[in-house]
C-alpha cells in the first residue's frame, strides 16, 4: 500500500468508527473514548517492546505527563479565554512535546541497556509518579489531581450528538492520527533499521546504523503517543491524577500489548478492547454475584487484575503472538496458498 | 550528635533490610541469569502468611519461621510450576512472566485481605536506648542488623565452603560444564529460588514494622528499592548488594527526613537514572555492564 | 575407501565403550550418519577427520548433551540411552569439552572440587586433590587462583586433573591440542598416556592434530562427513600416505 493509500485506510477505519458511535449509547460511547486513549498508548508501546525490545514497564508514566502538560495548558487557556479551535488542539500539543520530552529523557537514560536494566528504570519512573504529583502539589494538584477546563463541544453539534459522543470523536480522532503515523513508520526505512538493529546489534552498527539512535527514537515516538493518549483521557474525565496512571495500569497496557499481539499495531487495538472490556466484565460479574458488601468491594479490580496476570502468562507461554497472531493465522488457513518456492538446498 | 546517630542507625537498619532483599535479586541472578521482577510480590505473600501466624500466635519467632518456610514453598513453586517453562531465547520472557505472576499474587493478595495496611508487631521495642543523653539505637534495629548479618553469613559461607554451594555456583557460571560433572543443574535452579524467595520474605518481614504495615503493594515499592541497590551494587555481586544497600538505606533516611517521605521514590529513580547514565554495571562489579 | 565397521579384533581385551550405527545431529542433516565405534579397556582411540567431520558431535553425543537419533551407545556392556547428562558422569564417563573447559570464575582448587561433587568419599576426595597436584605442580602454585588467571596450557591440565578427580572408566577429551604450544602439548600427552598404563584409563580422543593424536594413541579411527571411513591401529594409519592424503590433508 502507498502511504495515501494506508492514510485512507485509516480514515475509512475512523468513520466507520464515527458511525458506530450513533447507534452506541453514552456510556458506551464513554467506553469508545477510553479505548481509542489506550489504543494511543499501546500501538506506541507495542511497536516499543515488539521492534526495538525495549520493555517500559511504566508508560502509563508517559500518559500521565501528556495528561498533566494537556490539564495545564487547557486550564491556562480557559482562563485566558482562549478561542475554541485553540483551547481545543493546543493542550495535545503540549501533550505530545511535553511526553516525547520526557520519553527522550528516559529513552536516553535506558537506552545502551536491554532487559532489566531499562525495565526496573520505567519501573521507578512510574513508582515515582505519585510522589512528583505530591511533592510540586502547588503546581500538580498533589494526591487529589486537578480539574480539567475543556473546550466543550461546539454549540451548533449540541442538538445532534451527545456530549459523550463527542467526546468519543476527539478520542478517535486522535487515536487515529497516532495509528496512521505509526502504521507509516512501520513500512518505512525506520522500521528496516529497527529491524537490524534487533536482529544483530553489530551487523547494523557496520551497516552505519546507529542503535542508540534507533532506541532512543522509537521510545520518543511511543512516549509521544502516549502523551496524546493521556491528552484524550484528561480531555474526556475532565480531571487527572497521580491514582489514575499507577504501575498496575502501566502493567494492564503491557497486558494489553502481549495479548493483542507484540510488536503488531493490529494487536494494539485488540489489546486495547481487551482491557477496557475484561474490567466491566469483571465488575459485572462481582455485582452479580451475592457477596457480603466487604469482599465485593475486595473483589472490584482485583479481579480484573488477577485475570490479566493469569490471561498474560497463558498467552505468554501457550499463545506468544497473541489475539493477531491467532487471527493471522485463522485467515491464512482460510486464504488459498500461493505456490510456494522448493526449500534451499541444505548446506553440508 | 544524638540526631546523626539516630539517623544513621535507622539508615542503616533500613540499608540492612534493603541489603537484604537485594541480596535475594543478586541470588537469582547468579543462579539463573534472570532478573526475578516477581521478588517483591512473592515476598510479600509469605509476609502475609507470616502476618497471620504472628496475629494467631503471637510469637514473631514462628513469624520469621513461617516466612521462610513458605518463601521457600512459593520460589519452588514459581520455579518448577512457572519460570521453566519460559523459552529463553529472549530476556524479555522470563519479565513478562514474571509481571504476570506479581499480577497474579497481588491481586489475590487484595481479594483476600483487602487493601488496607496491616500493621505488624514486633517484640523488640522501638525506642531508641539512652547512653546519658545520647539516644544510639533502638534494640528493633539492633535485632534486624544481627537478622541480616547471620543471613548474609549464612549465604556467603554456604556459596563458598560447601559443595552444595560451588554446585549452584558452578550451575551459573556455566550450566554445560556443571551437568558434564554430574551436577543437577534444574535442582540448584530450583533451589536458588527457593532461598531468593525466603530471604527476600524475612526482608519483608523485617521492614514491615517500621511502615505502615503490610499491604498487597507493599511489594512494588520494596522491588524498586532492592533493585536499585542490586544495580548500583552490580547485579553480580553479592556483597556490592550488602553495601550498596547500606549506603542506599542511609542515604534514603536523610532525604526523608530532611524533605518528608513522599519524596524517597523520586530519590531513588534520581539515584538510579544517575547511576545507569554514568555507570551502568555498578559501582562495586569489576564487569563490563551486562547488556543481558 | 571404506573399512570394515568394527575394526580389529581385540578380544582378549573388553570393549569399554561401543557405538553402533550412531545418527545424531543437528536439524534434517545429521552430523553422524552411522557411526561404529569399539573403545577397547585401556587403550586411547584417537578420532580424526576434517573440519566439520562430526567428531565433537561424536563426543557430545556420548555425553549425553546430545541424544542420538537412532544408532545405540553402550558401556560396558550397558545401554546409555536415556541416561541423562547428569548421571553419565555417575557411570564413569567423564567428557572434557572443545575450549570451554574451566569455568574461569571458580579457583583452580573449586574447579577441581567440582570434578568430584558427584562422589560421596569425602575423605578420597582430599587425597585425589593432592594427586593431582603431584601430576601438575603449576596447578598447585595456582591453587587458590581464579580460572581466569591462567594460560591455555594450565587450564587443560586443569580440566584433566578435573576429569580425574571423577576417577572415570573413559575420558573424552575434544581437541586438547587446541591453541597450545608444542612443548605444552607434548606433556598434556605424555599425561595422558601415563594415565592409561598407570591406570588402565580408557581415552578417546578427538584431535585436529593427528601427528600429535597418532602418537600416543592405539587405534585411530578416520570421520569423514560422519561416517567412518577408516579404523586402524595407529601406526599403520600413520603410515599410510594414501589415506592420510584422502582424509586427512597431509
Amino acid at each position: 500500500m502507498t502511504p495515501i493509500q494506508r492514510w485512507g485506510a485509516t480514515a475509512g477505519i475512523l468513520v466507520l468508527a464515527i458511525a458506530a458511535t450513533f447507534v452506541l449509547d453514552p456510556y458506551r460511547n464513554y467506553l469508545l473514548a477510553m479505548t481509542a486513549a489506550y489504543v494511543c498508548a499501546t500501538s506506541g508501546l507495542s511497536l516499543l517492546v515488539g521492534r526495538t525490545g525495549q520493555l517500559s514497564l511504566g508508560h502509563a508514566a508517559f500518559m500521565a505527563a501528556g495528561a498533566y502538560a494537556f490539564a495545564l495548558t487547557s486550564n491556562a487557556l480557559a482562563e485566558a479565554d482562549a478561542p475554541g479551535p485553540v483551547h481545543l488542539l493546543v493542550p495535545f500539543l503540549a501533550a505530545v512535546v511535553v511526553a516525547s520530552v520526557v520519553g527522550l529523557i528516559v529513552g536516553v537514560a535506558g537506552a545502551r541497556l536491554h532487559g532489566p536494566y531499562l525495565a526496573g528504570l520505567t519501573l521507578a519512573l512510574v513508582i515515582a509518579l505519585p510522589a512528583i504529583a505530591s511533592t510540586f502539589g502547588g503546581l500538580f494538584g498533589g494526591d487529589a489531581g486537578l480539574y480539567v477546563s475543556v473546550e466543550r463541544r461546539p454549540d451548533w453539534l449540541s442538538t445532534v450528538i451527545a456530549t459523550e459522543q463527542w467526546q468519543a470523536w476527539v478520542g478517535l480522532i486522535v487515536a487515529a492520527i497516532v495509528f496512521g503515523a505509526l502504521a507509516q513508520l512501520v513500512r518505512s526505512p525506520s522500521a528496516i533499521r529497527m529491524q537490524a538493529v534487533r536482529d544483530d546489534e553489530s551487523a547494523a552498527r557496520l551497516s552505519g546504523i546507529d542503535p542508540v539512535r534507533v532506541r532512543v527514537g522509537m521510545f520518543g515516538i511511543s512516549a509521544a503517543a502516549a502523551g496524546l493518549g493521556g491528552g484524550v483521557l484528561a480531555y474526556v474525565t475532565q480531571a487527572v491524577s497521580p491514582g489514575a496512571y499507577s504501575l498496575t495500569f502501566s502493567l494492564f497496557l503491557l497486558v494489553a500489548v502481549v495479548i493483542g499481539g507484540v510488536g503488531t499495531l493490529a494487536g494494539a487495538v485488540w489489546g486495547a478492547i481487551v482491557i477496557v472490556l475484561v474490567p466491566e466484565i469483571t465488575t459485572a460479574i462481582t455485582e452479580a454475584l451475592p457477596l457480603p458488601a466487604e469482599l465485593s468491594q475486595r473483589l472490584d479490580g482485583n479481579l480484573a487484575i488477577v485475570v490479566f496476570g493469569v490471561i498474560l502468562v497463558v498467552v505468554m507461554l501457550a499463545a506468544p503472538q497473541g489475539i493477531h497472531g491467532a487471527v493471522a493465522a485463522l485467515t491464512g488457513r482460510l486464504r488459498r496458498r500461493r505456490p510456494r518456492t522448493a526449500p534451499p538446498a541444505p548446506t553440508t | 550528635m544524638s540526631t546523626v546517630l539516630l539517623l544513621l542507625g535507622a539508615g542503616l537498619a533500613r540499608g540492612a533490610v534493603f541489603a537484604l532483599f537485594a541480596l535475594a535479586l543478586v541470588l537469582i541472578w547468579r543462579a539463573t541469569r534472570i532478573a526475578n521482577f516477581a521478588q517483591g510480590a512473592m515476598s510479600v505473600a509469605a509476609a502475609y502468611l507470616a502476618y497471620l501466624v504472628l496475629v494467631g500466635t503471637g510469637s514473631f519467632a514462628l513469624a520469621i519461621v513461617t516466612v521462610l518456610v513458605v518463601g521457600a514453598a512459593i520460589g519452588f513453586g514459581m520455579e518448577r510450576g512457572l519460570m521453566r517453562f519460559v523459552p529463553s531465547r529472549s530476556p524479555l520472557n522470563s519479565i513478562i512472566v514474571a509481571i504476570g505472576a506479581v499480577m497474579v499474587l497481588t491481586g489475590l493478595l487484595g481479594i483476600l485481605f483487602g487493601a488496607d495496611y496491616k500493621p505488624v508487631s514486633v517484640p523488640f521495642s522501638r525506642e531508641p536506648i539512652m547512653i546519658g543523653e545520647l539516644a544510639i539505637v533502638s534494640p528493633y534495629t539492633l535485632f534486624v542488623f544481627v537478622v541480616v548479618a547471620v543471613v548474609v553469613a549464612g549465604i556467603a559461607l554456604l556459596f563458598t565452603r560447601t559443595s552444595l554451594g560451588l554446585a549452584m555456583r558452578a550451575s551459573a557460571f556455566d550450566d554445560e560444564v556443571a551437568r558434564l560433572n554430574g551436577v543437577r543443574v534444574s535442582r540448584m535452579r530450583t533451589l536458588g529460588w527457593m532461598l531468593s524467595a525466603a530471604v527476600g520474605g524475612l526482608a519483608v518481614l523485617l521492614a514491615v514494622p517500621t511502615e505502615l504495615g503490610l499491604s498487597p503493594h507493599s511489594g512494588d515499592l520494596l522491588f524498586v528499592n532492592a533493585f536499585t541497590v542490586a544495580i548500583i551494587g552490580g547485579l553480580d555481586s553479592p556483597v556490592g548488594a550488602v553495601i550498596a544497600g547500606l549506603l542506599i538505606g542511609v542515604l534514603l533516611t536523610v532525604v526523608t527526613t530532611l524533605w518528608g517521605a513522599t519524596v524517597g521514590p523520586i530519590a531513588i529513580l534520581v539515584l538510579l537514572v544517575v547511576v545507569l547514565l554514568v555507570r551502568p554495571q555498578g559501582i562495586f562489579s569489576l564487569r563490563k555492564a551486562r547488556l543481558a | 575407501m571404506t573399512e570394515p565397521a568394527t575394526g580389529q579384533a581385540a578380544t582378549a581385551t573388553r570393549t569399554a565403550l561401543s557405538l553402533e550405527g550412531v545418527v545424531a545431529g543437528y536439524g534434517h542433516d545429521p552430523a553422524l550418519h552411522g557411526v561404529d565405534l569399539d573403545l577397547p579397556e585401556g587403550s586411547i582411540v584417537a578420532v580424526v577427520g576434517a573440519n566439520g567431520a562430526g567428531k565433537s558431535t561424536l563426543l557430545r553425543t556420548i555425553s549425553g548433551l546430545l541424544p542420538p537419533s537412532s544408532g545405540d551407545i553402550r558401556l560396558g556392556g550397558e545401554s546409555l540411552a536415556g541416561v541423562p547428562v547428569e548421571e553419565r558422569i555417575r557411570r564413569g564417563i567423564v567428557h572434557v569439552p572443545e575450549r570451554r573447559q574451566v569455568i574461569a570464575e571458580l579457583t583452580v582448587e573449586e574447579n577441581l572440587r567440582l570434578g568430584a561433587l558427584w562422589r560421596r568419599d569425602k575423605a578420597e576426595r582430599a587425597s585425589d586433590i593432592a594427586e593431582v597436584y603431584e601430576f601438575f605442580p603449576a596447578l598447585a602454585a595456582r591453587r587458590t587462583k581464579p580460572g581466569s588467571t591462567l594460560s591455555g596450557g594450565e587450564r587443560q591440565m586443569l580440566a584433566i586433573g578435573r576429569a580425574y578427580m571423577a576417577h572415570p572408566k573413559v575420558m573424552l577429551l575434544d581437541e586438547p591440542s587446541l591453541g597450545l604450544a608444542p612443548k605444552v602439548v607434548a606433556d598434556i600427552m605424555a599425561m595422558l598416556a601415563w594415565l592409561r598404563t598407570e591406570y588402565g584409563l580408557t581415552i578417546l580422543l578427538v584431535e585436529q592434530n593427528v601427528r600429535t593424536a597418532l602418537s600416543i594413541a592405539d587405534t585411530g579411527v578416520v570421520l569423514n562427513l560422519g561416517r567412518v571411513v577408516a579404523t586402524r591401529p595407529a601406526a599403520e594409519l600413520e603410515a599410510d600416505e594414501q589415506l592420510r592424503h584422502l582424509y586427512l590433508g597431509f
